[in-house]
Formats: structure tokens, sequence, C-alpha cells
């Protein structure tokens, strides 16, 4: 597991832009992660995170999965980039406080291009899904 | 706007529902201390919400984006190489509150991510 500041290892984003704050777990179909929201982050307005935070959410939460692999090589997160939304709805908008675990499985993966679908629910409920392409820059 | 000091409109036409904004990306916006430190790119989920925030703004209202059918974001924006950017909305009434929305931001020809969403007035 990687919590908090540990989460770096395997994102490249940093604050004010950080939306994942937990890699719960990670295997070769998928990961599950998490994130407390808290009243200071960017995406909260009128005390709820708003649908741009959770989709980045998502974004991030492929890019911690992502980064968990290139750790387990000793190397640094590579920058990803999201290149298609797809099948995306958003249910509810959480309340700050509110505990998103998100569900990640890897649906393919080829040359630099991870697809992705998501589920994220803060306890038994569904707030968002998505299925998203993610580019990830080789250096 | 969501994020402060994302960006500018610098001028914008709006006729009935469709509308097409002028907007400058302002790279001094804080996102870009994060995303990412010394390799400023534009997060796309900042440019679905300037479009909502656009769409508002044709509606008199703010936004609900409760769907999004399909997002292409086919090229990488940063404010430094696309300093200003057009953004086009069309919004056709689904009923009282829903609307389809269809956007798209670029530049001339040049068309940087497209949008198809389903989005509900506040």
């Amino acid at each position: 597991m990687f919590q908090n500041e540990q989460i770096y290892q395997l994102i490249p984003q940093r604050p004010p832009i950080v939306m994942v704050d937990t890699l719960w777990s990670a295997t070769e179909s998928g990961a599950e992660t998490g994130l407390t929201i808290d009243e200071s982050n960017i995406f909260v307005q009128n005390g709820v995170m708003r649908e741009a935070g959770l989709i980045e959410h998502i974004a991030q939460s492929a890019a911690a999965y992502a980064g968990y692999s290139t750790f387990s090589q000793g190397l640094p997160p590579k920058l990803g980039f999201i290149g298609e939304i797809k099948s995306c709805k958003i249910h509810t908008l959480p309340a700050v406080g509110s505990q998103l675990r998100t569900e990640i499985k890897l649906m393919a993966e080829a040359a630099g291009v991870t697809l992705i679908a998501a589920e994220t629910h803060v306890a038994d409920t569904l707030v968002a899904e998505c299925q998203m392409k993610i580019f990830i820059k080789e250096d | 706007m969501l994020i402060p000091n994302y960006y500018t409109i610098l001028n914008q036409q709006i006729e009935g529902h469709s509308a097409l904004f002028r907007v400058a990306l302002n790279s001094d916006c804080k996102v870009y201390e994060g995303h990412f430190p010394g390799s400023p790119v534009s997060p796309g989920v900042c440019n679905i919400q300037l479009i909502l925030e656009c769409a508002g703004m044709v509606l008199g209202t703010s936004l609900r984006l409760l769907a999004v059918s399909k997002c292409k974001l086919t090229t990488l924006v940063t404010p430094h190489d696309h300093p200003e950017v057009e953004v086009r909305v069309e919004l056709s009434e689904k009923n009282d509150t829903i609307y389809a929305l269809n956007a798209a931001i670029g530049k001339g020809e040049d068309i940087y991510l497209q949008l198809k969403a389903e989005v509900e007035k506040e």
C-alpha cells in the first residue's frame, strides 16, 4: 500500500493537483485507489467535489497504477496524458470528507497507450464511472 | 471559475445556443506548479471545465456535467504553445433542464479537444 506522500513515488502530479492519496492494491489486471476529499482540494466548490475533479481522480488512479509497475522496476513515474474519455457518467458530487474508492480495470495495453475502465464509489454509492485511454510519454 | 486564474475570456460571440469564445490560457495559474513541475501542461479536465463554464455563460446558469459520451484529446495543450485558444460550444435542449453539449477547443483549423456530453442546469 502507498499512502499520502508515498504516492509521489507513483505519480508525476504534485500539489495543488494531487487527486489520489492511496494505492490500496495493484495486480496485473487492475488496482484499487483512494482519495479523501479535503476542503482545500482545488476541485472543491461549495463543499462538494466537482465533476472535473472526479475525472482527474480516475486519471491519476490510472497513473498510480501505471506508476506502480515502473516503481517496481526502480524507475520514476512517467508523464501520462488523457487521450480519450468514453462512457463517463457522474452520478453524484461527493461532499468534503468523503472517501473515494476507485477500482481500475486494465482493458488493453499497447505501445504507450493504456485503456482502463474505472468505477468510483463512496461507501456503497456509485459516484462516477468512466473509460479512459491514457498516453504514457516515454523518455 | 472553478480553477482560479485558469483562463481569461478575450471575447465571445453568442447566438442562441451556439457560441465562440476566444480565451487566453494563463501560464501563471497555480495548477501548473503541479501539472507538471517544470513541464506545464494544461490538464485535460481543466479544459473540459473551461468548456462547461463557457456553456454555462451561453445558458446563463452554472451547469452540472451528467455524462461524457466521448471526449477526444488529440493535442497536448500547454499555456506556452497555446496561449490563446478558441472554444466552440453548441447546446441542444433535451428537456427543460438537460442539454446535449457538443464542444471543441482549438485554433483556426486545428482541433485540440472534442467533447460530446450531457449537462444539466443547476
